[in-house]
């Protein structure tokens, strides 16, 4: 037999797959807005008629543009080339420097819990 | 002089502020880029960016609320004011009545406005003499009939659904005084308006979900806000002595208790300086700003410890810090060169750090161009450009930065006017800047 809150979730999760979403991601409220189904109200358009550089003909970039944006990540590039091959670097840096390098991306790509910490302690007044 | 410099790369000072200068944005993209997808993630799916979460919430705000007040603020607006109003006209919503106020113009827009004399759903309040943007701004929801107040500048494009996307924002949480929108540039011909649409997603867009998330954003858009009438009068209204009223009543709100959402999906088209005259003018004017934003109530948050505060406080104070150490930086590195000291230190702190800094930058950059392809068709279109942002664009914000920061602090607060500025291409820029008595360059 299955605990309480389990068979809870278990029954929200066989009626509403989004409210178990939220429960489980334990992100902040609003789980009411799933249970909202109607419609879309006919008054209410929904598609987007503003975009960047819609007041140019032909939005697209010129070679130029592209031939300018290339220099750029080439440049980008050539600095971290430089940086990582053309110095005297000691093994401990590229080591330090690996290291924190992974870090950072680990956050950036699966820190969600440490921001959402900060999202669910909002609003406290 | 190279003897000198060399022990300069070697001080413990120099090294913290080289540390600093390369992991202040990694930090802050880090954030921003989590935070922002807490905010993505709260929206449940990409389905909801697209359609409107809040339906019950809508339609309980149109019940309650079915008239919408639009005020426009208006200064030598011939160009686009005509447009504007139609635009404010069209919107989605059971009932609309625009408010413009023509702030002593000179320029025709009183005889544009005339088209719109006699319109049931217009009301055109006329300035002999200009009084600034801040007071037309209270004069217009003074006027308002709703508790529904929306901000729009003179030329702004707003989309169809705005009004229906954020009210509902009111019904979703009693505490919401301000629901703002998302700018989008619209007239990009050149390379820096194209850069000013990649900051709009990767700095404006990205981080501004991300303190959504966090509970505090740093500043609603003048340009478009929607917000509720009883609340801003209530808190004094625009303050007319600030550069950025926009930032100033987003701080003192948040001091109060309110909170100000930031809706993605309301998007609004804007137009951006295209010259670096109007941009550079522009720029002094928001940095000015928020420099006195933060004299206003940075103490006071610290004083009386409203720690929801913190997070936007710190990143807009460390901000202005971190673009006076890369402007110092940059130019003891050129000297260092010039005198052939290298780079005081081509080690893991500027080299490797550098192309970090950049490429976790890159990452903020095409993740907000991601976000905001939700709702805007056209902005993937500059993922080929976005190194410009890191390698050009960071240098000139810091620059305009360092030269107003100290300026700022060293005069004292005065009346904001409108102040204008041409574009070389024909079309005017229409932003309030401050008036000549309070600008200090």
């Amino acid at each position: 037999m299955f605990p309480p809150l389990r068979w809870a979730v278990e029954q929200v999760r066989l009626e509403t797959p989004e409210i178990l979403h939220e429960l489980r991601s334990e992100l902040p409220g609003q789980h009411h807005r799933s249970t909202q189904p109607e419609p879309i109200d006919p008054q209410v358009p929904e598609r987007d008629t503003i975009a960047t550089g819609q007041e140019q003909t032909g939005h697209e970039l010129s070679l130029w543009y592209w031939i300018l944006g290339l220099g750029a990540w080439l440049t980008w590039f050539g600095i971290g080339i430089y940086a990582w091959w053309f110095t005297n670097a000691s093994l401990a840096d590229y080591v330090i420097a690996s290291v924190i390098w992974i870090l950072i991306f680990i956050f950036a790509v699966v820190g969600v819990p440490i921001v959402r910490t900060v999202a669910r302690n909002r609003n406290p007044q | 002089m190279r003897d000198f410099l060399l022990s300069v790369g070697a001080n413990p000072f120099y090294l913290a502020f080289a540390w600093f200068l390369a992991a202040f944005p990694i930090v802050i993209a880090a954030l921003a880029i989590n935070s922002s997808r807490v905010f993505y993630l709260n929206r449940l799916s990409r389905e909801t960016e697209i359609q409107n979460p809040h339906l019950e919430q809508l339609r309980h705000a149109q019940r309650v609320w079915p008239l919408a007040s639009i005020v426009i603020p208006a200064r030598d607006e011939q160009t686009y004011i005509e447009d504007t109003i139609d635009h404010a006209l069209g919107l989605a919503w059971p009932a609309i009545e625009v408010i413009v106020i023509n702030d002593g113009s000179t320029d025709g827009t009183d005889q544009v406005l005339q088209r719109f004399a006699d319109h049931p759903k217009v009301t055109i309040i006329e300035h002999q003499a200009p009084v600034g943007k801040s007071r037309s701004l209270n004069e217009g929801i003074a006027a308002a009939s709703s508790e529904l107040v929306m901000i729009l500048d003179a030329d702004a494009v707003p989309d169809i659904n705005v009004l229906a996307r954020m009210a509902s924002h009111f019904m979703v949480d009693q505490d919401v005084a301000a629901v703002t929108g998302n700018p989008r540039a619209i007239g990009i011909p050149n390379l820096l308006s194209k850069m000013q649409a990649i900051e709009f997603s990767s700095t404006i867009s990205t981080l501004r979900r991300g303190q959504c998330a966090w509970g505090r954003i740093n500043t609603v858009s003048g340009i478009m806000t929607l917000f509720r009438r009883s609340v801003v009068l209530n808190s004094g209204a625009f303050s007319s002595n600030q550069p950025t009223e926009d930032i100033e009543i987003t701080w003192r709100l948040h001091r109060m208790g309110y909170r100000c959402i930031y809706e993605p999906a309301a998007s609004v088209g804007m137009h951006v300086p295209q010259d670096f005259t109007q941009w550079f003018a522009q720029r002094k004017r928001w940095s000015r700003g928020l420099v006195r934003v933060l004299q206003e109530h940075g103490w006071g948050i610290v004083r009386r410890n409203e720690w929801p505060m913190y997070p936007v406080m710190f990143e807009a104070l460390l901000a202005i810090i971190w673009c006076h150490v890369l402007v110092f930086m940059t130019a003891l590195w050129a000297v260092a060169l010039a005198v052939g000291a290298g780079l005081l230190g081509n080690s893991i702190v500027i080299g490797r750090w550098g192309a970090m800094t950049i490429g976790i930058a890159l990452v903020q950059i095409l993740w907000g161009m991601h976000l905001d392809a939700n709702h805007d068709k056209g902005i993937r279109k500059l993922w080929p450009l976005a190194p410009w942002y890191p390698l050009v664009y960071w240098w000139m914000q810091a620059f305009t930065v360092v030269w107003v920061t100290v300026p700022t602090l060293l005069t004292k607060q005065k009346t904001v006017s409108w102040d204008m500025v041409r574009s070389t291409r024909g079309t005017r820029a229409s932003r309030a800047f401050p008036a000549k008595s309070d600008s200090t360059d």
